[in-house]
C-alpha cells in the first residue's frame, strides 16, 4: 500500500535520469503516443545499438532485424486465429453430426427392412457367410466347449426357431436373422415374411453342424456388440 | 399342481341332491347322464338276491354291441379325414396315462371337442393357445380347446393348419388312449385303425356280486320331500353312505355284526320297522367297468327301470327299489357339460339315482307320482359342475 505512494516505485513514475540521458529522452514525451514520433525513432535504433555486444555489425543488425519491423512484445488474441479456431469448431461439429442420434434414426427409418428386401432367398448369401464364420469358429472344438464362443458369436445370417415360448403364437417361427438388437431378433422367415421376435421368455434353437444349440433368450438380452465383449455367468436353468 | 396341507382346511367337495319324477318333461336324468362322457363304472345295487333274468338281460344287451378301444395314439392321427368322421360321429377318447394334476390329459367329448389339459412346460412348447387352468392360479396348468366340428377345420385353412404343424413337430407324444363310438341308442360304432397302430378292443368287465345277510334300510323316507329339507338331505346322505358300504362290501351292514365303537361310529340308517330287531335279508350288486359311453349309460338305466317297472311272476325276485351308480375318471379333465375338472386329493365326480318301481306307492299320498327318483351327484374339491 505504501509502495503506491513512492513515486520511484510506481508503473507510470518518471524515468530514472541516467536512462533518460542515455535515450536522449524529453520529459514531455513520456507518456504521450508513441507511435511516430521523432523521440521514439531516436530512441529506439540508439537502445538497439547499445544493446548489441562486440563484433557485430550494429547499422546492419538493426537494419535487418529491427527497422520497419513490428516486434510482438505480447500476445494478444488476433483476429486471425479466432477465425482459424471457430472453422475448426465448426468442422469438428459437422463430423459429429454425420452419426445420427438414435431419434434421428428412428425419425429416418435406418435399420428398417424394405418390403421389397424381405426375401428369404437374399438372405441365404449372408446365411452361407455365416456359416463359413460358424466353421472357423468351431474349428476342431467340441460341441461343449464350442457354446462359449457361441456366447459371444455374431447371429447375423443365422436359422433361429423358437422352441420354447410363454406366447404360443411365436413356436415354431423360423428364419434367417437379419437383424439383432438388444431385446429382438428380426428375422426373414421362408415364406418372405419378417417377423419381429422378441428375446424375452422364448427360447431358441441354432442347428450348427449336426448340433443343436439352444439359446435362452432372457439370459441373452444384451446388443451384439455388448455381448461380444461380455463375461457370462452360468445360470441354472430357468424357468420361463 | 396345488398342494394339501394335512393342517389346513380340507378341500371343499360338493354334493347335489335333487328330487325329480321321470314323469316331469324336462328329462333332468337323461341330461344329467348324457352331458357326463367319460364313466368309469356302473353299479347296480338290487335289494333282492341275485336275479338271473335281469344280470343275463344285461350281459346280452352289452355284449352283443358295446366294446371299446384301447391304442397308443399319435395326436396327429385325429386330423385325419378318417378320425375326422369318427368324431363327427361321437367319437369319445381319453388318455389314460398320469394324472390330471401332473401329466398332459388330452380327451375328446364326444360332442366333436378335443380338450388338452397341458403342463406349463408342454405348453410352451405347443404352440397353440389355451386360457390357464381355473385350479392353478400360479399359471402352471394350461388348458386347449380344439373344436373339431368347427366349418374351419378343413384342411387348407390356416387354423387347421397351424393344429396338424403342432401335432406333427411339438406335441408328437404317443398317448395311451381308450376310445369309444356310440351311436344314440348304445350301440357302439366300429373304429378303424391304420396298421402303424395297434388297437386292442376291449368288452365291459361285468361282476356280479350278491350279499347275504344284511341290514337292508328303509328307502321310502327319501322318495317324499316335505317342508323339512335339511332332514330330507340328511336322509338321503345316510342312504347313500349306506350304498357305498354295501359296494365295498363292508362287514359293518351285516346282521350282528358288532364293531368296538371306539373303531368305528358307522350305524345303520333305520330299517321301516325301527322299534322291532332288524331284518337281515339278501341282496345283488352288478358291477360294469369300462369306458362307458354316455349313451350306453342311459342305456343301461333305461333298461333297469323297465325292468323296475314290469310285473314279475316271482314276487321275490322282483326289487322294489334299485340304486344306479356311475362314477367318472378320476383324471378326466372334464366333468359334467365339459366343465373343467381337476384331482387335487380324490378327484370324485360321480352320480347315484335311487328309483323305485311303479308298483309300490308312496307313502301317505293320495295321488302319488309314481316316476319319482333321487339324483346324487358329488364332486369334489376341483370341479367346475354346479
Amino acid at each position: 500500500m505504501d509502495n503506491q505512494d513512492r513515486q520511484e516505485l510506481s508503473l507510470y513514475s518518471k524515468l530514472p535520469d541516467n536512462v533518460r540521458k542515455s535515450a536522449g529522452i524529453q520529459d514531455s514525451l513520456v507518456g504521450a503516443s508513441m507511435k511516430g514520433t521523432q523521440a521514439l525513432q531516436a530512441f529506439v535504433p540508439k537502445y538497439v545499438e547499445n544493446a548489441i555486444v562486440e563484433g557485430f555489425d550494429k547499422e546492419e543488425v538493426y537494419k535487418t532485424k529491427v527497422k520497419n519491423k513490428a516486434v510482438m512484445l505480447d500476445n494478444p488474441p488476433s483476429k486471425a486465429t479466432n477465425e482459424v479456431r471457430e472453422k475448426q469448431k465448426q468442422r469438428r461439429r459437422a463430423n459429429k453430426s454425420k452419426a445420427l442420434t438414435a431419434k434421428e434414426k428412428r425419425a429416418f427409418e435406418v435399420y428398417h427392412i424394405p418390403v421389397e428386401a424381405r426375401k428369404y432367398e437374399s438372405f441365404l448369401p449372408l446365411h452361407d457367410l455365416w456359416k463359413g464364420y460358424m466353421e472357423e469358429l468351431f474349428g476342431p472344438s467340441n460341441p461343449v466347449a464350442f457354446t462359449q464362443k457361441l456366447l459371444k458369436a455374431d447371429f447375423h445370417g443365422a436359422i433361429i426357431t423358437v422352441a420354447q415360448s410363454k406366447c404360443p403364437t411365436y413356436v415354431g417361427a423360423s428364419g434367417i436373422v437379419a437383424q439383432e438388437t438388444e431385446n429382438v431378433f428380426k428375422i426373414i422367415t421362408a415364406a418372405d415374411a419378417l417377423r419381429v421376435i422378441p428375446k424375452t421368455n422364448n427360447v431358441f434353437t441354432v442347428r450348427i453342424r449336426n448340433s443343436v444349440f439352444t439359446v435362452h433368450g432372457n439370459q441373452f438380452r444384451y446388443r451384439a456388440s455388448h455381448r461380444s465383449s461380455k463375461k457370462f455367468k452360468s445360470k441354472p436353468t430357468i424357468d420361463l | 399342481m396345488s398342494t394339501f396341507f394335512p393342517e389346513a382346511d380340507p378341500p371343499k367337495a360338493y354334493s347335489y341332491m335333487t328330487h325329480y319324477s321321470f314323469n316331469s318333461p324336462k328329462k333332468l336324468h337323461a341330461t344329467g347322464i348324457l352331458s357326463h362322457p367319460f364313466n368309469q363304472k356302473i353299479q347296480v345295487f338290487l335289494p333282492t338276491a341275485s336275479s338271473p333274468a335281469i344280470t343275463s338281460q344285461l350281459i346280452q344287451t352289452l355284449q352283443k354291441d358295446t366294446y371299446y378301444y384301447h391304442a397308443h395314439l399319435p395326436l396327429s392321427l385325429f386330423l385325419s379325414s378318417n378320425f375326422m368322421q369318427f368324431i363327427r360321429n361321437g367319437l369319445i377318447a381319453l388318455s389314460v396315462q398320469g394324472g390330471i394334476d401332473t401329466h398332459d390329459v388330452i380327451c375328446i367329448d364326444g360332442k366333436g371337442r378335443m380338450i388338452l389339459s397341458l403342463t406349463k412346460d408342454t405348453y410352451e412348447q405347443l404352440g397353440l393357445t389355451g386360457v390357464p387352468s381355473k385350479f392353478h392360479p400360479n399359471r402352471h396348468r394350461y388348458v386347449v380347446e380344439i373344436d373339431m366340428l368347427s366349418p374351419a377345420m378343413v384342411p387348407g385353412k390356416r387354423g387347421f393348419d397351424r393344429i396338424k404343424w403342432c401335432f406333427e413337430n411339438t406335441l408328437v407324444t404317443v398317448f395311451p388312449m381308450v376310445l369309444a363310438s356310440v351311436d344314440g341308442h348304445g350301440v357302439s360304432l366300429p373304429l378303424e385303425f391304420p396298421d402303424t397302430v395297434k388297437a386292442i378292443k376291449m368288452g365291459f368287465k361285468i361282476q356280479c356280486t350278491s350279499l347275504n345277510n344284511i341290514i337292508i334300510p328303509d328307502t321310502r323316507t327319501i322318495r317324499t320331500i316335505g317342508k323339512n329339507n335339511l332332514r330330507w338331505r340328511l336322509n338321503v346322505s345316510g342312504l347313500f353312505e349306506w350304498i357305498g358300504m354295501a359296494s365295498i362290501q363292508s362287514d359293518r351292514i351285516v346282521q350282528g355284526d358288532k364293531i368296538d365303537p371306539y373303531l368305528c361310529v358307522y350305524s345303520n340308517p333305520p330299517q321301516a320297522n325301527a322299534n322291532e330287531t332288524p331284518i337281515a335279508s339278501r341282496a345283488c350288486l352288478i358291477e360294469i367297468t369300462g369306458l362307458i359311453p354316455a349313451p350306453s349309460v342311459l342305456h343301461i338305466f333305461e333298461l333297469l327301470r323297465s325292468v323296475l317297472n314290469e310285473s314279475s311272476p316271482d314276487p321275490e325276485l322282483m326289487p322294489e327299489w334299485a340304486n344306479f351308480t356311475v362314477w367318472g375318471f378320476q383324471d378326466s379333465p372334464i366333468s359334467w357339460r365339459g366343465k373343467e375338472h381337476g384331482h387335487l386329493i380324490s378327484g370324485e365326480n360321480m352320480y347315484s339315482f335311487f328309483l323305485w318301481s311303479s308298483n309300490i306307492s308312496p307313502q301317505g299320498k293320495e295321488h302319488p307320482d309314481t316316476g319319482v327318483y333321487v339324483m346324487f351327484e358329488n364332486v369334489a374339491a376341483h370341479d367346475l359342475h354346479s
